[in-house]
């Protein structure tokens, strides 16, 4: 099958790298490691530009496919990232209010919660969800239709598998991302709120909001939501190019949910060294690249 | 071990099919067939699955191609259904070779084509008539109250009609299979493929499934192709056999000839005598 042949010339090195080096040898087995990475990497770049060059297919073909995925998608994961991150909130301002109420700063609760969950927190872990909910759910879902031959079956009826399986993914979350992410974030001001205002009485609800709004304007809320996709688009190629190239029968479809997870991770934590850093580092109010 | 070009030597020839004795005219074999591979060569790292394989399929006829294990013959279905690309040779489907089509224009060749997948491969987000519907409503323009008249009768045809609201994991084997026989049979397929229709199946269900593959081909002919281990399915729905081995195939005609054929190759296996040039290996 033509997906499962190498790309380029990363597996010939790879195959040489083993035929030549010394299997004992350290340097030859990172050397060999290094290149099958690069080489995986490279596969999931074509995978994902070929998703990107399926959206205007999948839009006019499949777009009804999309629309039910982005339902499942707020149905079946959104409660556990807004159950998770009203859990963040709270605990943002517990945090706050005794570290703060040490030194007597405990109306500035809402600016803990403004850097700490808002900039900092926010589009993290919502990565790190979404990585560990919906990539893996992804990444088993298109594994176990490759392995009981769905794809295969998929391909014979005159479908195109990759639009109607990744595409539709894809558009779907593009769809419904942006509402879960702001509908994420509401609730972990609220939890923070909750916490500060309601639970603890760290600080009054006018005074909460006045700092809140001091430290974050609607320019943050709007690059949370830029970081949040770009991570988020990250995430679904990642899982759809395990789920959708899984072979070797069910234990092939763990290894590969397993491969994604871990990679997801990995991309969701780069992701959030790099966008905090150009969004927020030069922030006036808090300047943290200075 | 001889190679038959499966045609035999005179004017007309007996069909297999213990139904009947139709006659093929010598005439009518000389036209460009539906499905046809040349020469097709396909190996996965060191091991060599198809070694020049040539085969031309006969028309509105059941061909059932019987092998041993790992000889290649469920790869033959992915090539001649475009899943598989050759590294040599060339598959002919409806008088055009589908590597040298675009993939839209392999998708648009498929849908001539029904599939029957070894477990079924229904979809499983979805129940049984929704299943049998998805080709209706994602290739045709067909009001949904069409769609809905033409699954009854596809699930009534394979007897599935009180499962139409079943999901996949709910159903047995045999039903899985019938609903996917329903599935590739709906947009009325030109050339239906079978993977293994017995596998997994009791040797009363295996014989209940070739009543309905025969009933089928009867009520809407087309080219049948069948990959089965199964001797007895294949004397029972064939016209046609074509026997491969290690990549090529070794013996191709009607399927009395086979079954009559003094080839000790052909005898061991259709008789599954452990006798023979066919051993462990």
């Amino acid at each position: 099958m033509s997906n499962s042949r190498s790309v380029g010339g990363a597996s010939a090195a790879r195959e040489r790298i083993n035929q030549e080096g010394n299997a004992s040898d350290p340097l030859d087995k990172l050397a060999a490691s290094t290149v099958s990475g690069l080489d995986t990497l490279g596969k999931i770049a074509i995978f994902g530009f070929g998703m990107f060059a399926d959206l205007p297919f999948v839009v006019r073909h499949y777009f009804s496919e999309a629309i039910r995925q982005a339902g499942i998608l707020v149905v079946s994961s959104s409660v556990v990232l807004w159950v998770f991150t009203l859990t963040i909130g709270l605990e943002a301002a517990l945090l706050a209010h005794y570290i703060l109420g040490n030194v007597g700063a405990q109306d500035y609760a809402g600016m803990f919660i403004a850097f700490a969950v808002m900039q900092a927190t926010s589009a993290s872990t919502f990565g790190w969800i979404f990585a560990a909910k919906v990539g893996c759910g992804y990444a088993a879902e298109l594994g176990t239709m490759r392995i009981t031959e769905e794809v295969d079956a998929l391909r014979v009826m005159g479908m195109h598998p990759r639009a109607y399986l990744a595409g539709t993914r894809l558009l779907a979350c593009l769809l419904a991302v942006p509402f879960i992410f702001v509908v994420t974030l509401t609730m972990m001001l609220a939890g923070g709120w909750v916490m500060a205002v309601q639970i603890l009485g760290t600080t009054s609800s006018g005074g909460f909001l006045d700092v809140l709004w001091t430290f974050m304007t609607p320019l943050d809320v709007l690059l949370a939501l830029v970081w949040s996709m770009a991570t988020v688009v990250a995430i679904v190629v990642v899982s759809c190019y395990f789920g959708y190239n899984a072979s070797g029968g069910p234990v092939g479809v763990g290894t590969n949910t397993a491969r994604s997870m871990a990679l997801n991770l990995i991309v969701a934590s780069a992701f959030t060294g790099l966008f905090y850093q150009v969004f927020f580092g030069m922030n006036v109010a808090f300047p943290i690249a200075n | 071990m001889s190679t038959n070009s499966g045609f035999g030597d005179g004017n007309t020839l007996p069909l297999g099919r213990s139904s009947g004795t139709s006659t093929v005219h010598r005439g009518e074999l000389d036209r460009e067939r539906n499905v046809s591979v040349r020469d097709l060569r396909k190996s996965f790292g060191d091991a060599t699955v198809m070694n020049g394989l040539t085969l031309e399929f006969e028309d509105n006829a059941v061909t059932t191609v019987l092998g041993p294990s790992g000889t290649g013959k469920s790869v033959l279905l992915k090539h001649i259904v475009g899943l598989l690309e050759p590294d040599s040779g060339r598959v002919d489907v409806f008088g055009k070779n589908i590597w040298s089509m675009n993939e839209n224009a392999r998708a648009e060749m498929r849908k001539r084509f029904g599939v029957l997948f070894q477990d079924g491969a229904l979809f499983g987000s979805m129940n049984v008539f929704d299943n049998v519907a998805f080709p209706l409503r994602k290739h045709t323009e067909m009001m949904e109250e069409d769609v809905r008249d033409v699954v009854w009768n596809s699930l009534r045809e394979v007897g599935l009609e009180a499962a139409a609201n079943r999901e996949p994991g709910a159903l047995s084997g045999g039903m899985r299979k019938r609903a996917g026989f329903a599935r590739a049979l709906v947009m009325q397929p030109e050339v239906v493929m079978f993977d293994e229709p017995d596998s997994g199946l009791d040797p009363v269900r295996t014989s209940l499934l070739n009543d309905l593959i025969l009933q089928v081909h009867e009520q809407h002919q087309g080219t049948y192709i069948l990959v089965t281990h199964d001797i007895e399915t294949a004397r029972k729905v064939s016209d046609y056999v074509a026997l491969v081995w290690q990549g090529t195939v070794i013996h191709y005609g009607p399927t009395a000839e086979a079954f009559e054929s003094d080839d000790p190759f052909v005898q061991q296996f259709l008789t599954g005598s452990s006798a023979g040039p066919l051993g462990m290996d």
